[in-house]
């Protein structure tokens, strides 16, 4: 029954937050008010086609806000968490959690 | 699955740890500390004040507020104005979220009561005591700020120092508005000292 459970929990982890990058994104995104590209590419350790399109793919989702802007003439890129984006990082924190707990107690 | 997700979840947690100390990896928190410390400690406690008339200890309680004030919301726009000349051309911009909100509340609670206590509550303690507190309040004021920074050596590392100032100055016997000089100019300098090594550390390992 409990195993069942656990595997319901699986299913209803979304696989759009689930992929190791964007999580990784959402994880930093969760942890400041906005970030630019650069910042993002640093922390995160991927590759800039890599970062861009999983960006992407977030933004498409509404998941990430994108705003454009000039610093000296200098085109820059900063990124937030939308409303939709911070409750489907939190409901997927949520859920893996209680996947770990179910499964420690099961033992 | 679970132990994937295990991993997943430790390495999200090293991760969200990376994001709160690279607001700190440039050592412009310190530097902005160090030179409002100093500031502070010249402008809050300088002689001038000394100086005043007994009838105006309202008025010197007030300009105390204000420049408490001034140099809190100070510190923050220097942190900024530093950061935006120095740091974010070369490694990004990024606009800190605090990783405890409730740490930050308490931390301002304590910081108030504290400011009022040294304005007004001095008469019901001895200079002793209140420098004691004063370090111990310092004390915490370091360690909430290695949680806050995600566990930033540093901070730990500076934490006993408020209450070595703090059991100098009692054992010394000095009086309560030097021992809070004493302990404003001596953190002052330490965090700027600190803070210029640890912007040269961070340039050096840009340059690599």
């Amino acid at each position: 029954m409990k195993d069942k459970k656990i595997i319901k929990d699986i299913i209803a982890l979304e696989r759009l937050v689930h992929e190791p990058s964007r999580l990784a994104i959402l994880t930093i995104l969760s942890g400041v008010k906005e970030a630019d590209f650069t910042f993002l590419l640093r922390i995160s350790g991927l590759t800039r086609g890599n970062l861009s399109v999983h960006l992407s793919k977030l933004e498409e989702a509404g998941y990430v806000n994108v705003k454009k802007r000039f610093i000296n003439k200098m085109p820059n890129t900063v990124y937030n968490l939308t409303k939709e984006g911070r409750k489907a990082f939190t409901d997927y924190l949520k859920n893996m959690e209680g996947i770990i707990n179910r499964k420690k107690k099961a033992r | 699955m679970n132990s994937e997700n295990k991993k997943k979840s430790e390495n999200m947690q090293d991760l969200k740890e990376k994001v709160h100390q690279s607001w700190y990896e440039d050592g412009m928190f310190e530097i902005s500390f160090g030179i409002c410390y100093l500031i502070a400690s010249l402008i809050f406690l300088s002689p001038l004040i000394k100086f005043l008339p007994h009838s105006s200890r309202l008025s010197v309680i007030f300009l105390r507020l204000i420049v408490v004030s001034a140099i809190v919301a100070g510190t923050f726009w220097l942190i900024r104005k530093l950061k935006k000349n120095f740091v974010w051309r070369k490694v990004g911009y990024s606009v800190r979220r605090d990783y405890h909100p409730e740490l930050v509340l308490v931390l301002a609670i304590l910081s108030f009561l504290f400011l009022a206590f040294s304005m007004f509550g001095l008469h019901f303690l001895s200079s002793k005591i209140a420098t004691f507190l004063l370090g111990f309040v310092m004390f915490f004021v370091f360690i909430a700020q290695y949680i806050q920074a995600g566990k930033i050596k540093r901070f730990l590392v500076l934490s006993p120092l408020p209450l070595l100032i703090a059991g100098v100055s009692s054992f010394l016997g000095v009086t309560w508005g030097d021992s809070l000089f004493l302990m404003i100019y001596i953190l002052g300098c330490t965090f700027l000292v600190f803070g210029i090594i640890v912007y040269r550390n961070f340039k050096r390992t840009l340059r690599q």
